[in-house]
C-alpha cells in the first residue's frame, strides 16, 4: 500500500488531507492506516475512542494527555508490542518527563527492527534525544538506521527527512543548505502551517528578517486564518517566532509575550522565559 | 557534435555561395547561370540576378559596401549593386573559365582564379587589372587573399598549392600618387611580365597527387589546408622561409572540391563529390563528424565571416548549416543563475550584485570534445550541477558538486558519470534520468543509485525533460507535453502541442510559457491553454517579468506578450540573446559566447497594455502623464481595445484625434479637430454624432458649416424654435429656394405664405385650395378672381382641409439639448481635467524633489556625519518646535499685544557552549544564557549594578537567537533551533550567536526623535535609554559599527540629559523665574542635533523674553536663526531679537554664562564649570559634581557614578 499522501499529509499538518486519504481505504485493516488515523485524529483534536487493539493504547495515550496517568498507557503498550504502540508509550514518556526510559522503549523496538512503524519510532527518538539536549545521540539513531536501511520506500523517506530536518536545525546544520530547500519545497508541494513554520524557522536562522516577516504575514493572513484548526494549534509556535523576529526588528515584543503566556504557558519559549526571568531578579537583588 | 541545419534552397546544381557580412542573406551561384540572393533566416528568395551566360562559379560580397562579384564560364568577373541590383560592369580580361572570385579584406581588390592557369588580381575602384600571377600550368581552381597578410593561396590541377607575396602590389597601390610616369610604365610593364615583381610565388607546395581543387589560409596561424582529386585533404604550415605538409586527412571516397578552417574552432570542414561533409579535429587530423546527402554532390563550402554559420553548394542547391548549437546552457536559482560558458567553465551570475563570479570548475573533460552540453540543472541543497551531453549517438550526464567558493577553471574532483538522458533535479537529493532504450524514468538519489524507475507513456518521442516544479517533471514529448509527479508517479497534467523545445516558469510559478521553434503557448501550471501565438522568426528563449509579462526573444528580437495574447517588439537585437531573467527595466540575457548581458529595455508599453487590460486606470493614467507613450501601434491597440478616449491622449494629428474623438463620443474634442479639417466628410460624420447624443446647438453649428438649409429648417422644428425657422422661411425665399421655402411653410404653418409661393408661381388651383381650406377666403377670392374662375366652379377635393398637423410647442423656449445618448465622460477624460480626487498623477518621487527645492534646508553642511546617521529624513531644519503653552510673549510695539504661535515649535549546551568559548562580550554572555558572568562583565566594565532596567534587554538579546520548530506530532514540544550571527560559518571557532545589525540602534533612536518631536518628553527619555541599553548589550563586528554604536549611546545620554533638563523646568512653581531661566539655558548646551537644538533654543528666547531678560533672549534668538532661517518660526525669532535688542538688559540675574565652557551635572542640573571636580559615569559618560560619586546614574539608571572600570567592551 502505497502510505506517502498519508504520512505527507500528516507531517506536513494537512490533517485532513491525510485523513481522507486514508479514507480511500476504509475497508482495509491495517495499522499503519489505523495509526495515523488516529493520529490525524488527535491532531484536530478529534479523537473519540476506538475498538481496535491499537485503538486501546490511544485511549490510554488520549487519556495520558488529559490527566498525565502514564501508567496505564504503559500496561496496555504491555499487552500490544507493536511498533505503533510502542509510539505512543515513547511519546508519554517523554512527555512525563522520562527522556531516558522514553528513549529507551524507542530503541527497543528500532533494534528489533520488525513490524512497520520503526521509521516514526526512530523520528520520535530522534525528537526526544534532542528535548533532551543529547543532539548527539539522536544523530547516532538516525545514522545508524539509515546505514541499515538502504532501500526506503518512499513513505518512509518522508518521515526520516523530518528526522533529518530536526537534527540540521537543532545543530544548526545546513542551515543555507538542504534543510533550507527541505522546507521551501514542503512549501510548495505541501504548503500549510507547519511547512510555513518550519521556513520561518529556518529563514530565520539565516536571519532573513525580510523573509521571515512575509511569512509572518503570510500566516496571518486571512487564507490561513481559516484554517482554524491549524490556527490555533501552531499559534504558540507561531508567537515564539515572532518574539524572535521582533526582537531581531528591534521591537517592542511585551504584548506578544503575554499573549503567549496565554495561549501556551507550557511552551518552551515560556518555560525559558519564566526560567530567565527568575535567573534575573535573582542577580538584580545580589547587585543591589 | 551536431549538424543543425537552418536553411536549405532547392535549385539546379550551385557551384558557390557567400554570406552577406551583416545581413541574413546569401547569394548562390549556380551552374545555370542564375545567380540568386535568398534571406535564409526567413527563407525567402529576395532576388535573381540573370547576367552570365553559362554557368557562374565565383561568387563574393564585399566586406562592407553594397557590392557583390561573380565569375563564370563566360570568362567574365561582375561587379554588381546590391541597392539597383543592377551589374555595375564587367572585366573581361581572362581567356578561359573563371573559377573563383574574392574580395580583399581592405584593399579595393578583387582576385580572381582562372582556367586560362591565372590568377589576376584587379582594383574594382578604377576597373583595372592590376596584377597577373602567372605560374600554375595547369587550370587554377581557387585563389584567395589572405586575412591579414600580404599573401595569396591558390590551387591548381597542376597538383600545387602555391603561396604568393603581394606586398610589393600593395606597397605600390598603396600611395599611387608618389607614382612617377616611370614607376606606372614599369607597373604596365610588370603587368605585361606577368606581375613577377609584385606578387611571387613564396612556396610551391607539393603533395597532392592529383589536380588541387581548393586550398585556404588558416584565420590566424600559418597554415593551409587544400583538397583535391587525390581525395585527401591537406594541411600544411609555413614559417616565414620555408613551408611545408603536416599531416593528410584521408576519408573522403570522391574528389574532395572544397576545404577551410573552422573560423574560430580548432576544425577543418571539408566538402567533396563523395556527398559529405566532413569535419575533422585539426590538432588531431581525425575525423569529427559526417554528414551525408542522398544523392547530392558537394562542391563547395563557405564560413559566414562573423557567426558560427557555414553554406554548401550542392548538386540541387544549397544548405546553411551550423556545427553544435550556440545557446551556452544555463539554470536559475532564486537570484543567481548558473550557467555554462564558452571555455565550457561553469560560472555564477548574481542578479542583484549584477556580475559573474569567476569559474568554480571547468567542464572541459565531461563529454565530447566538441559537443556543447545540452542542458544544465541546479542543486542549490548540494551546490552540484547535472551536465547532459552527447556522446557520440549516446547521451550521458554528469553529476558535478561545485566548489565552495569559486577559485578559478579548476577540474571538478567529484563527478558521477553516466548514461541516461535529460538528467534533472526533482528536489534537494533526487534527480530523474530519462532511460530513452527502456522509455523509462529512473528517480536517483545524489550517489546515482535508482530508487524508483517509471514508465512513461504519452504520445511520440520524448525530446526533453525539465524542471516541472517542486517534486515534479515536465515531458516534452514531440506531440505532448506531460507534467509528471515523480514523487506519486503520477501524470498531473497534459497538453497537446507539437515539438515544445523550452520552458519558462513565471516567478510565482502560476503560468508557463512553451515554445516551440516558431510557437509560444502560455499554459498554467496545470497545462490549460491560456493563449498561443506564432512568429515568423525563430523563438529563442522568454523569461516573464515580475508584473506577470513574458518576454522572449527571437533570433533577433526582444519582444512581449501579455497573457491576453497582445504583444509587441520591445528592441530589435543586433546578436541573438538568451534570455534568462527580466527584472523592471534590465533584461539579463546570455549571448553566444556564453557570457551575460544586461539589455535595458523600456517597459512602459507593455505595462501600459497591462494595466488598461486588467483596468488598472491609474496606472494607466500615470503613464500617460510619465512617460513618452506614442506609436501607431499604441493608438490602434487602445482604438481595438475600446479606449479611444486613452488613444486621444497620445495624437497629435487632426485626422486621427477627429477619429478617436467621434468613436468615442467626444463631441467638444471633435468639434475642434473638425474645424481644422473643415471637410464635408468631417462635418457630416460630427452632425450625425451630435445629432445622436441630442446636442442640438453643435448640431446647428455643422449644418450652418454646411449650409443644409433643409436640415437646419426641421431642426429647428425640432427643437421647437420658431423664431430661427421664420428665419429660414425668409433665408429661403431669399435664396429662391422654392422647395425649402415651402418645406417652411408647412413648418411655420404659414398657410397664406404657402399660398402665395404657389399663386407666385402660377399654380392657381394649389393657391387657392390652401388658401380655401385654412379658411383664407379673402386671398381664395382674389386667387379666384386672377384665375378668372368662380368658386362654383371648383369643387375641392375632400382630402383638403386646414393644416391640422401643426402644433405649437410645448416649450417656451427651444431645445438646446436633448440628451438622446449620454456621453459619458470616462475616467480618463475625469482625471485629466482634474474632475477625479485624490488622484496622484505626479510621480511622488518629482514631489518630493519640488518640495525639497522649495525649502531649501537651514542648515546645509552643518550636520557632521553623526548626525547624518541619526537625521531624520522627514525632517526639514524648521520642521516646527513645541507647542509652547499659552505663555504670552510681548514681543510687538507695547500698544499690540503679541500672541504665542500656537504650534511653535544540549544541544543547548553545545551550541551556547561554543558561543562563550568563541567570545566573551557580556552580549555573547547573555545570548547563552550565561547571565551571571555577563552581569559580572557588566558590571567590571561598566560599573553597572542596577540590572533592573537591563532585564528587559538581557532577555530580547537571549530571545532574538533562538527559535522554535514545531513536533512532527503536535503533543511533543516543540523544538528549539539556534539562530547564529552567520548561518553559513562552518568553522566551529568563529560560531556565535546571531547580533542585531547597527540599524537597530538607528531605529530606536529614531523612535526617540519621534516622540522628542512630538513633545512627549518622558516616552522620548524612554527611547533613549533603550538606545542605551542596547548599545550596552551589543556586538559589533568593524570599527565603523563601533563608532556608530557609541556614538548612538553618547547622543542618547544628552537627549536624556536634555529632556530631563526640560523636564524638570516644566515641573517648577511659576514663582521660581531664576531657576526656569537657569534650566532653559542649560537645555540649550546638551548636544543636540541641530534640528532639535532649535527647540530649545526657542524655549530658551521665550522664557527670557517672557520674563524680560532681553540680552539673553536676543542672544538664544541669533543662536536660533543661525539653524532656521526660513518660516514663521525664524520670523518670531526675528521679532523677539529685534524688539529684545531695542530694549538690552536682563531683568533676572542666572547662573548661566553663554561664553563659559561648562558640564552639566546630570543629577543637579547644574554648571560644572571648568576646573571644577567632577566624576563619569563608566557606562553613559555622563558628568556630575564630585559629589555624586556612588550614586546611581541619572542618565541610564544602571550603572554606578565614578566606579572603576575597565570599560564597555561590544567589539567581537
Amino acid at each position: 500500500m502505497d502510505y506517502f499522501s498519508i504520512k505527507q499529509g500528516f507531517y506536513t499538518g494537512n490533517f485532513k488531507q491525510s485523513l481522507q486519504a486514508i479514507a480511500k481505504h476504509n475497508k482495509v485493516e491495517d495499522e499503519t492506516l489505523e495509526y495515523y488515523r488516529l493520529r490525524n485524529l488527535l491532531a484536530l483534536k478529534q479523537y473519540q475512542k476506538t475498538d481496535s487493539a491499537l485503538g486501546a493504547v490511544f485511549d490510554a495515550y488520549a487519556e495520558f494527555l488529559k490527566s498525565g496517568d502514564l501508567a496505564t498507557v504503559a500496561e496496555i503498550a504491555q499487552n500490544h508490542k507493536s511498533p505503533f504502540a510502542q509510539n505512543l508509550l515513547a511519546c508519554a514518556q517523554g512527555l512525563h518527563g522520562d527522556f531516558e526510559d522514553a528513549l529507551k522503549t524507542c530503541q527497543t523496538e528500532i533494534d528489533e527492527d520488525e513490524g512497520t512503524g520503526i521509521s516514526e519510532l526512530v523520528l520520535l527518538a530522534v525528537q526526544l534525544a534532542i528535548l533532551a539536549g543529547q543532539s548527539s545521540t539522536a544523530e547516532e539513531i538516525y545514522r545508524n538506521y539509515m546505514a541499515a536501511h538502504e532501500d526506503l520506500t518512499s513513505d518512509d523517506e518522508i518521515v526520516l527527512n523530518f528526522c533529518e530536518s530536526y537534527l540540521h536545525f537543532a545543530r544548526g546544520e545546513e542551515t543555507t543548505g538542504s534543510n533550507f530547500y527541505f522546507y521551501e519545497e514542503l512549501c510548495q508541494t505541501s504548503p500549510s502551517w507547519k511547512t510555513q513554520l518550519g521556513l520561518l524557522t529556518l529563514q530565520l536562522q539565516q536571519s532573513n528578517i525580510p523573509e521571515a516577516r512575509a511569512i509572518v504575514d503570510l500566516l496571518e493572513s486571512e487564507f490561513y486564518q481559516n484554517q482554524k484548526e491549524s490556527a490555533d494549534a501552531f499559534l504558540p509556535d507561531l508567537l515564539a517566532n515572532k518574539i524572535t523576529l521582533g526582537v531581531m526588528e528591534g521591537n517592542n515584543v511585551d504584548q506578544l509575550r503575554t499573549q503567549l503566556a496565554d495561549v501556551d504557558a507550557g511552551h518552551q519559549f515560556c518555560k525559558d522565559h519564566k526560567a530567565n526571568s527568575l535567573k534575573l531578579d535573582q542577580i538584580i537583588a545580589k547587585y543591589k | 557534435m551536431k549538424m543543425l541545419t537552418k536553411f536549405e534552397s532547392k535549385s539546379t546544381r550551385a557551384k558557390g555561395v557567400a554570406f552577406h557580412p551583416s545581413r541574413p542573406w546569401i547569394l548562390v551561384a549556380l551552374f545555370s547561370s542564375t545567380i540568386q540572393l535568398w534571406d535564409y533566416r526567413m527563407g525567402t528568395l529576395l532576388h535573381r540576378f540573370e547576367d552570365h551566360e553559362g554557368p557562374v562559379r565565383g561568387i563574393d560580397f564585399h566586406p562592407t559596401q553594397p557590392l557583390f562579384v561573380s565569375a563564370g564560364d563566360d570568362y567574365t568577373i561582375k561587379v554588381w549593386s546590391l541597392e539597383t541590383k543592377k551589374c555595375l560592369f564587367t572585366l573581361t580580361d581572362h581567356l578561359d573559365y573563371v573559377r573563383t572570385v574574392f574580395f580583399h579584406p581592405e584593399l579595393p581588390w578583387i582576385i580572381s582564379a582562372s582556367d586560362d592557369q591565372t590568377i589576376r588580381i584587379w582594383n574594382w575602384q578604377n576597373r583595372k587589372e592590376i596584377a597577373c600571377l602567372t605560374g600554375h600550368n595547369h587550370f587554377v581552381m581557387c585563389a584567395d587573399f589572405h586575412p591579414t597578410e600580404d599573401l595569396v593561396v591558390s590551387a591548381s590541377l597542376d597538383e600545387t598549392v602555391r603561396v604568393w607575396d603581394i606586398s610589393g602590389l600593395r606597397k605600390k597601390h598603396s600611395a599611387p600618387s608618389s607614382f612617377s610616369m616611370e614607376d606606372q610604365l614599369s607597373s604596365q610593364q610588370n603587368l605585361l611580365d606577368g606581375g613577377f615583381g609584385d606578387c611571387v610565388v613564396k612556396f610551391i607546395l607539393e603533395g597532392h597527387t592529383r589536380g588541387v581543387n581548393w586550398a585556404s589560409f588558416h584565420p590566424t596561424l600559418p597554415l593551409v589546408v587544400s583538397g583535391g582529386d587525390d581525395r585527401q585533404v591537406k594541411l600544411w604550415r609555413m614559417s616565414s622561409t620555408k613551408a611545408w605538409e603536416v599531416d593528410t586527412c584521408r576519408g573522403h571516397t570522391n574528389n574532395v572540391d572544397s576545404v577551410i578552417f573552422h573560423p574560430h574552432e580548432n576544425l577543418i570542414i571539408s566538402v567533396g563529390e563523395d556527398k559529405t561533409i566532413r569535419i575533422w579535429d585539426l590538432d588531431k587530423r581525425t575525423p569529427v563528424k559526417q554528414f551525408k546527402r542522398e544523392n547530392d554532390r558537394f562542391w563547395l563550402v563557405r564560413a559566414h565571416p562573423h557567426i558560427n554559420l557555414f553554406g554548401a553548394a550542392h548538386d540541387s542547391g544549397i544548405m546553411v548549416f551550423k556545427l553544435d548549437r550556440e545557446r551556452p546552457c544555463s539554470a536559475l536559482n532564486q537570484n543567481q543563475l548558473i550557467f555554462v560558458n564558452k571555455e565550457k567553465q561553469v560560472q555564477i551570475f548574481d542578479y542583484h550584485k549584477r556580475v559573474a563570479t569567476l569559474p568554480y570548475v571547468s567542464l572541459k573533460k565531461i563529454g565530447n570534445t566538441w559537443n556543447a552540453f545540452r542542458s544544465i540543472s541546479y542543486n542549490p541543497s548540494q551546490h552540484s550541477i547535472l551536465v547532459n551531453s552527447i556522446d557520440g549517438q549516446s547521451e550521458r550526464f554528469a553529476l558535478c558538486t561545485l566548489p565552495k567558493q569559486p577559485t578559478g577553471a579548476i577540474d571538478p574532483t567529484n563527478i558521477i558519470e553516466d548514461s541516461g538522458s535529460f538528467a534533472t533535479f526533482v528536489a534537494r537529493h533526487r534527480f530523474v534520468v530519462y532511460n530513452a532504450s527502456a522509455g523509462t524514468l529512473d528517480v536517483r538519489t545524489l550517489d546515482n543509485k535508482t530508487t524508483k524507475s517509471v514508465k512513461i507513456g504519452g504520445e511520440g518521442t520524448v525530446k526533453d525533460i525539465v524542471y516541472g516544479g517542486p517534486g515534479a517533471v515536465l515531458i516534452l514529448l514531440s506531440k505532448t507535453v506531460i507534467l509528471y509527479d515523480v514523487q506519486q508517479s503520477k501524470e498531473l497534467a497534459e497538453v497537446a502541442l507539437k515539438n515544445v523545445k523550452y520552458v519558462a516558469w513565471s516567478s510565482d510559478s502560476q503560468y508557463l510559457a512553451l515554445m516551440s521553434k516558431h510557437t509560444i503557448t502560455i499554459v498554467t501550471k496545470q497545462l490549460e491553454v491560456v493563449t498561443s501565438m506564432h512568429e515568423t522568426i525563430r523563438i529563442k528563449s522568454a523569461a516573464w517579468d515580475e508584473t506577470g509579462v513574458l518576454v522572449y526573444s527571437t533570433l533577433n528580437h526582444i519582444k512581449y506578450t501579455l497573457l491576453n495574447g497582445d504583444n509587441g517588439i520591445i528592441k530589435t537585437l543586433e546578436n541573438t540573446l538568451y534570455i534568462t531573467k527580466v527584472q523592471g527595466k534590465s533584461v539579463y540575457a546570455l549571448n553566444r559566447d556564453g557570457e551575460v548581458e544586461i539589455v535595458t529595455i523600456d517597459p512602459t508599453e507593455y505595462r501600459f497594455k497591462k494595466a488598461l487590460v486588467n483596468k488598472n486606470f491609474p496606472e494607466v493614467l500615470r503613464i500617460i502623464n510619465n512617460s513618452n507613450l506614442v506609436g501607431q501601434n499604441i493608438i490602434s491597440f487602445l482604438q481595438k481595445s475600446g479606449y479611444p478616449d486613452v488613444a486621444l491622449q497620445f495624437v497629435q494629428d487632426p485626422k486621427t484625434r477627429f477619429d478617436l474623438a467621434i468613436e468615442d463620443g467626444n463631441l467638444e474634442v471633435a468639434f475642434v479637430e473638425a474645424q481644422k479639417l473643415d471637410s464635408a466628410v468631417a462635418w457630416e460624420r460630427l452632425g450625425k454624432v451630435a445629432l445622436s447624443q441630442g446636442n442640438t446647438k453643435l448640431v446647428e453649428i455643422v449644418y450652418q458649416a454646411q449650409k443644409q438649409f433643409d436640415k437646419l429648417s426641421f431642426l429647428y422644428l425640432l427643437t421647437g424654435d420658431k423664431t430661427k425657422l421664420l428665419k429660414m422661411e425668409s433665408i429661403a425665399k431669399n435664396r429662391s429656394d422654392i422647395s425649402g421655402l415651402l418645406s417652411n411653410t408647412f413648418y411655420n404653418n404659414s398657410f397664406q405664405k404657402r399660398a402665395s409661393v404657389f399663386e407666385e408661381l402660377g399654380s392657381l388651383p394649389l393657391a387657392y385650395a390652401v388658401a380655401k381650406a385654412n379658411g383664407d377666403d379673402e386671398s381664395a377670392a382674389r386667387i379666384l378672381d386672377s384665375a378668372g374662375v368662380n368658386e362654383s366652379d371648383i369643387s375641392l377635393p375632400e382630402t383638403v382641409r386646414a393644416s391640422t398637423h401643426v402644433k405649437q410647442p410645448v416649450v417656451s423656449q427651444p431645445v438646446a439639448n436633448w440628451p438622446l445618448k449620454e456621453a459619458e465622460t470616462s475616467f480618463f477624460e475625469k482625471a485629466l481635467s482634474g474632475q477625479v480626487e485624490d488622484l496622484v498623477l505626479e510621480d511622488k518621487e518629482t514631489d518630493k524633489a519640488v518640495m525639497h527645492q522649495g525649502e531649501p534646508r537651514a542648515v546645509e553642511g552643518a550636520l557632521d556625519e553623526e548626525e547624518e546617521m541619526f537625521d531624520d529624513q522627514n525632517l526639514a531644519a524648521d520642521e516646527g518646535g513645541w507647542d509652547l503653552g499659552e505663555e504670552e510673549l510681548d514681543i510687538e510695539e507695547p500698544s499690540v499685544q503679541y500672541q504665542a504661535q500656537p504650534e511653535a515649535g544540549t544541544n543547548e549546551d553545545n551550541e551556547t557552549a561554543l558561543w562563550v568559548k568563541n567570545s566573551k562580550l557580556p552580549y555573547v554572555l547573555v545570548a547563552a544564557g550565561a547571565f551571571d558572568a555577563a552581569a559580572q562583565a557588566l558590571n567590571k566594565q561598566a560599573g553597572v549594578s542596577n540590572f533592573g532596567p537591563l532585564k528587559g534587554r538581557f532577555l530580547d538579546v537571549y530571545e532574538s537567537c533562538r527559535t522554535y520548530m514545531p513536533p512532527a506530532s503536535n503533543d511533543l514540544p516543540s523544538i528549539t533551533g539556534y539562530v547564529r550571527k552567520d548561518a553559513e560559518e562552518e568553522s566551529h571557532n568563529k560560531i556565535i550567536p546571531y547580533v542585531a545589525g547597527i540599524d537597530v540602534v538607528t531605529k530606536k533612536m529614531h523612535e526617540g526623535f519621534k516622540l522628542f518631536k512630538s513633545n512627549k518628553l518622558e516616552l522620548a527619555i524612554e527611547a533613549f535609554r533603550d538606545v542605551i541599553y542596547t548599545v550596552t548589550l551589543f556586538a559589533v563586528n568593524d570599527d565603523e559599527d563601533e563608532e556608530a554604536a557609541r556614538n548612538a549611546l553618547s547622543k542618547a545620554r544628552e537627549y536624556v540629559l536634555g529632556l530631563s533638563i526640560e523636564l524638570s523646568r516644566r515641573s517648577l512653581a511659576p514663582e521660581n523665574v531664576k531657576r526656569n531661566l537657569e534650566l532653559a539655558s542649560y537645555f540649550t548646551r546638551t548636544k543636540l542635533l541641530p534640528v532639535h537644538r532649535s527647540t530649545a533654543l526657542q524655549v530658551a528666547m521665550s522664557q527670557s523674553f517672557k520674563h524680560k531678560n532681553y540680552v539673553q533672549a536676543s542672544l538664544f534668538a541669533s543662536e536660533f536663526l543661525n539653524i532656521v532661517t526660513t518660516g514663521p518660526r525664524a520670523e518670531q525669532a526675528e521679532k523677539i531679537k529685534d524688539r529684545a535688542d531695542s530694549l538690552a538688559h536682563d531683568a533676572v540675574e542666572i547662573d548661566f554664562d553663554p561664553y563659559a565652557e561648562f558640564d552639566i551635572c546630570a543629577a543637579t542640573f547644574t554648571p560644572i564649570y571648568k576646573d571644577t571636580p567632577y566624576v563619569v559615569d563608566p557606562l553613559t559618560g555622563a558628568r556630575y559634581h564630585a559629589s555624586q560619586k556612588g550614586n546611581v546614574d541619572k542618565i541610564a539608571l544602571v550603572s554606578k557614578i565614578g566606579s572603576p572600570a575597565s570599560g564597555l567592551r561590544i567589539r567581537l
